[in-house]
């Protein structure tokens, strides 16, 4: 592994990955470049099965490409140094929320994360349930609680794989500004998989089109709709244009 | 603390209420079934012979009862022991699930009551032979249970544990094992009683002590009063230690949805 150039987080370079099952061949990913910028709002976008989900996992260290390098600053070697967001919360459902939020920093066997643990609860507006269940609590609260816990550590990554995908509009909605206030806060690097256009015109400082089989980048957009972003930004005649050139790539690149 | 404890204790009162009724509902159709149907008492005795029997007998009864229950809660602990044993085994290694999956499915289909008596030829007259009759009968549904339990993990939450580079260790502490827990306990709730069953089997089959030894020899003197006291005392003290299991169950999946469905 070289190291990355400076204001770069993270640089894959022709990469491609190839699932194989029971003699089938799935070509998730074809030669992807791209760079994480340090700081930056990105977005992947695109339809099903695009290689969405395996170019996150391959950028979480969870998945060796089969084919092409990867990069990485040293910061998001050390343990706790990438944040992960699932489409299901993914909480453990005997443990309060508390406990919850706090397993990274048991695992990583790191102290006084409890205090840093009850601010990230009061921010996410979940003070008062830090003794509650998961079942105890809406989809979105749990959902909350995930995000808690992938900035316990403060990584300068933060994944997240279509994280409001099964929730209602109005939450979504909700979290995507607690999302953009959190990112404008802390600057830390985000990548959101989504395949909501208007998530990804309301959040993204780039946007990555990506086409699937084999899953490949079609188009990356520089999104220069001014922050901070709200509901006022839908009245934007960019995010109109932009949501509609969108619309148009991932409709149009649907085979399926 | 005290509101934890009555939301335990509720439907367990609730629960031997129901009993209460039901027993007597039973002795009540028993004794009338006796009066309609003409039958003699060493074909059905009554439930005032059968009392009376009990409490006639009651000074070897219940060290009787102590060593099958004892033998039955050995081989019942040597399941749980073995059967996480194996289930981890078998989580990790998917050549040894491979194999041993297989093996255990026979082992299951075979009439293990014929086991019995090479049992006792194996670990004596003993209580040892009892034991490994319980652990034989009921260690199935354990492994079973528990192995999927270890194994139905949610890919995205192992996929977690991995990314915070938590080792297989701390990922069996903290996720494996809890999320087995459930499944373990319905494994447990099948196996307990059929680990007494396996007991009194082995105790039929040849022993000197033990509820199915008194039970044997009450049928050879024809003291079917005796006979039901016994066979009673077992469904008994079977049914307390469900409900013991039950409680410890409630205790520690504390964190589960509540549901209005009866305590089983
Ligand atoms: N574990 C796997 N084994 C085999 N094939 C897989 C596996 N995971 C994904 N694939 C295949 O790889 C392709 C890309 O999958 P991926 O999950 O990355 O897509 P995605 O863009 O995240 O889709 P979605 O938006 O539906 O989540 C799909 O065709 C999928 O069938
Ligand atoms: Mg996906």
């Amino acid at each position: 592994m070289t190291a990355v150039a400076t204001g770069t987080l993270l640089s894959l370079q022709n990469v491609s990955h190839r699932y194989r099952t029971s003699g089938r061949e799935v070509n998730a990913l074809d030669q992807v470049d791209l760079d994480l910028r340090d700081g930056e709002f990105l977005v992947l976008v695109g339809a099903s099965g695009c290689g969405k989900s395996t170019l996150l996992k391959i950028i979480a260290g969870l998945l060796d490409p089969t084919e092409g390098s990867l990069d990485r600053s040293p910061g998001l070697d050390e343990r706790g140094g990438i944040g992960m967001v699932f489409q299901k919360p993914v909480l453990l459902p005997w443990r309060s929320v508390l406990r919850n939020v706090l397993v990274p920093t048991e695992v990583l066997r790191t102290d006084g994360a409890r205090e840093a643990a009850l601010g990230l609860i009061d921010s996410t507006g979940l003070a008062g349930f830090e003794d509650a269940y998961p079942h105890q609590l809406s989809g979105g609260m749990q959902q909350r609680v995930a995000i808690c816990r992938a900035l316990l550590t403060d990584p300068p990554l933060l994944l997240m794989d279509e994280p409001f995908g099964a929730l209602d509009a109005i939450t979504r909605e909700r979290l995507n500004l607690l999302l953009q206030e959190i990112w404008s806060e802390t600057r830390k690097t985000v990548v959101l998989v989504t395949h909501n256009i208007d998530e990804a015109v309301l959040l993204g400082d780039r946007i990555v089109v990506m086409s699937p089989r084999p899953g490949r980048i079609v188009e990356v957009i520089e999104n220069d709709l001014p922050r901070p972003r709200g509901a006022h930004t839908y009245a934007d005649p960019r995010f109109a244009e932009l949501s509609v050139h969108l619309r148009a790539q991932i409709v149009g690149t649907d085979h399926e | 603390m005290s509101d934890r404890v009555r939301s335990l204790a509720a439907p367990l009162v609730r629960s031997v209420l129901i009993a209460v009724v039901l027993v007597a509902g039973f002795v009540a159709c028993w004794a009338v079934a006796i009066e309609v149907f003409d039958l003699q008492a060493y074909v059905v005795p009554t439930p005032g012979a059968v009392w009376q029997a009990f409490w006639e007998n009651d000074s070897f009864l219940w060290p009787a009862l102590w060593v099958t229950l004892y033998e039955s809660l050995a081989g019942f602990a040597l399941s749980i022991v073995v059967g996480l044993a194996l289930a981890t085994v078998m989580v990790y290694s998917p050549l040894l699930r491979g194999l041993i999956m297989p093996s255990l499915v026979a082992l299951n289909a075979t009439p293990k009551v014929a086991l019995a008596p090479v049992l006792i030829l194996w670990l004596g007259l003993g209580v040892n032979s009892k034991i490994g009759m319980a652990f034989l009968l009921s260690f199935f549904p354990v492994v079973v249970n528990t192995a999927r339990g270890l194994a139905e993990v949610d890919a995205d939450l192992l996929d977690y544990f991995r990314l915070l580079r938590a080792g297989r260790v701390r990922t069996f502490v903290k996720v494996r094992l809890p999320n087995s827990l459930p499944m373990m306990f319905d494994g447990f709730k099948i196996a307990l009683p059929i680990a007494i069953v396996g007991a009194v089997i082995g105790e039929f089959v040849a022993s000197k002590e033990g509820l199915g030894y008194q039970i044997i020899v009450a049928y050879s003197t024809f003291s079917s009063d005796l006979v039901f006291a016994a066979v009673i005392l077992v469904a008994v003290a079977s049914t307390v230690l469900y409900g013991v299991l039950v409680l410890i169950e409630r205790l520690l999946l504390r964190w589960r949805p509540r549901s209005d469905a009866p305590a089983v």
